[in-house]
């Protein structure tokens, strides 16, 4: 199969709602899942006030430092997590009020580790 | 010494691990994904912290957040168990670039043994015999691959019409995201018996070999069944095999605990097979039989010690070992196992516990161990008749079918799945 029929492949399969693809013909089989739990992670849970770790490290404050009651539009970095010396910033999913900080500058944080608690605008 | 442990792998081998970790004063931290929190080794260990989701991928298999855990959480040294990275050359690499002890061999021996077509190849120029290649036009042949393991990879050809098909479905079993990957062609043999030689080496040179295993009883190329010490091979055979895989270790420079496989056809041929540079799911039964602790040999080796053992270790006591599986996921609402003497149950699962269908389905290794083998297969019925599990489907009845059976009684009986 051509590369570029393969990606035009994955690119529809990746934006539709299924879940699973596969195909074969005499001689090419592809076999494609989504991750449940990883796409469900993904998306915004707005059901759940909180904002993630999404990795292991260490937690660094944005400059300026992100105030309790503060308003930040989509986008806005929140925080930064350091991990194997490479900073990866948090932003924010949507619009949001900040209610809740839960970690000081070079604290550990785990995977999952609750990093803020918002309320969604 | 090593301080403390960052243990990189779950289930019964993070409760091993810490284990002995307790025993010699050293401190514990779990690396855990996300769905593995309710696990025993969690609860054990001095620390846990997550490093990920549960598909091994995300965690077990993310290098960069367990190396981030071990130096977040203050560790000198990590213990990749078995499985997962274990033989990760490049793990053990960039661990060691973090300043990071990696419980195990070198890296530069890593990259050497992973690779299954150089390690018969290095052994073929020393002599020692490796099953002989094979063309596509010769069939009955076997598919191999260069770094499969856990029975990933290997096809048998029977017809030569369906070698395409058969490497095909060769490589798509493969997965192991290795790049350069290569497949080699190999004979089949009449394969009577797999045979463990474990080793334990240090970094100055001296080696030290213990009681051999037999582990004939497989399925799907995963060992089911192992004991020792091998009873239904002349020693001479035994012997060869042991100096065999001395030239092997020193050829190779390893430096750490491992284990050389080897098989034995019915005509009493013997073929060197692979080395494993990780601790072995079956190390249990060496440990029994000679009351070694290996996890402790692994721990002094990699903390620059001198390995004390003497060269050749000498069996005191016969031991075998069952592996029990899940054959489905369910909630373990009731969960007793065997106790009593001589018997040791290595696990992680508690009543309560649902198994998790991301990992390997191993819920409890049953090791008993006696004098005596026969007395020892007697021991084995008693406590596999004593497991009690409800909550999902086990590969109990199997077992005690197994070691029920006169031929594996006598010591002459080996399984290894479909076609072998």
């Amino acid at each position: 199969m051509p590369i570029d029929k393969l990606k035009k492949i994955l690119a529809d399969f990746d934006s539709s709602e299924a879940t699973e693809f596969e195909y074969e013909d005499a001689d090419f089989r592809v076999s494609i899942k989504k991750n449940g739990p990883k796409t469900d992670q993904e998306k915004t849970d707005y059901s759940d006030k909180h904002i993630l770790s999404p990795l292991v490290g260490t937690y660094y404050d944005v400059s300026p430092t992100i105030q309790i009651n503060e308003r930040v539009k989509e986008g806005q970095s929140l925080c930064i997590i350091e991990s194997m010396k490479i900073m990866n910033k948090i932003c924010a999913p949507a619009d949001l009020i900040i209610r809740k900080t839960y970690f000081e500058n070079g604290e550990s944080v785990e995977f999952g580790s609750k990093l803020f608690e918002v309320d969604y605008i | 010494m090593i301080q403390k442990v960052l243990i990189a792998n779950r289930g019964e081998i993070a409760v091993r691990i810490i284990q002995t970790c307790r025993i010699l004063g050293i401190r514990t931290v779990v690396a855990y994904s996300k769905c593995d929190k309710d696990t025993m080794a969690v609860f054990l260990a001095d620390e846990a912290i997550c490093i990920g989701d549960s598909s091994p991928s995300d965690s077990y298999l993310n290098i960069p957040a367990i190396l981030e855990a071990a130096k977040n959480t203050g560790c000198d040294s990590l213990h990749p168990g078995y499985g997962f990275l274990s033989e990760n050359d490049e793990f053990a690499k960039r661990a060691h670039e973090s300043g990071i002890i990696f419980i195990g061999p070198s890296s530069n021996i890593l990259e050497k043994t992973a690779n299954k077509f150089r390690m018969k190849e290095t052994a073929r120029k020393l002599g020692i015999p490796v099953i002989p290649s094979a063309d596509e036009d010769k069939c009955p042949l076997m598919i191999k691959s260069s770094y499969g393991g856990g029975g990933k990879g290997i096809k048998i050809v029977k017809n030569r019409g369906d070698f395409d098909y058969c490497l095909k479905s060769a490589k798509l079993s493969l997965n192991t995201g290795f790049s350069g990957d290569n497949f080699f062609l190999e004979q089949i043999i009449d394969l009577y018996k797999h045979i463990d030689i474990q080793f334990v080496a240090d970094k100055f040179g001296k080696i030290s070999i213990l009681p051999a295993r037999d582990c004939s009883v497989q399925s799907h190329y995963q060992k089911v069944i192992e004991e020792t010490p091998v009873s239904n091979i002349p020693k001479e055979l035994l012997e060869k095999m042991e100096q065999d895989a001395v030239k092997l270790i020193k050829e190779v420079g390893f430096d750490n605990v491992g284990t050389i496989e080897f098989l034995v056809d019915k005509q009493m041929n013997y073929y060197f097979l692979e080395i494993n540079s990780r601790l072995q799911v079956e190390h249990t039964v060496t440990e029994e039989a000679t009351g070694i602790d290996l996890v402790e040999q692994q721990i002094r080796i990699a903390s620059g010690q001198k390995n004390r053992l003497p060269m050749k270790v000498s069996a005191k006591k016969c031991a075998i070992e069952c592996r029990l599986s899940a054959k489905d996921n369910g909630e373990l609402n009731i969960f007793s196992l065997p106790t009593g003497k001589d018997v040791r149950i290595d696990t992680y699962i508690y009543q309560g516990y649902r198994i998790k269908p991301y990992y390997d389905p191993l819920i409890a290794k049953i090791i008993v161990s006696d004098k005596e083998r026969r007395r020892a297969i007697s021991k084995m019925k008693l406590a596999l008749d004593e497991i009690i599990i409800l909550g999902a489907h086990t590969n109990v009845d199997e077992l005690y079918e197994t070691i029920s059976r006169e031929d594996y009684i006598v010591g002459s009986y080996s399984y290894f799945g479909e076609n072998e």
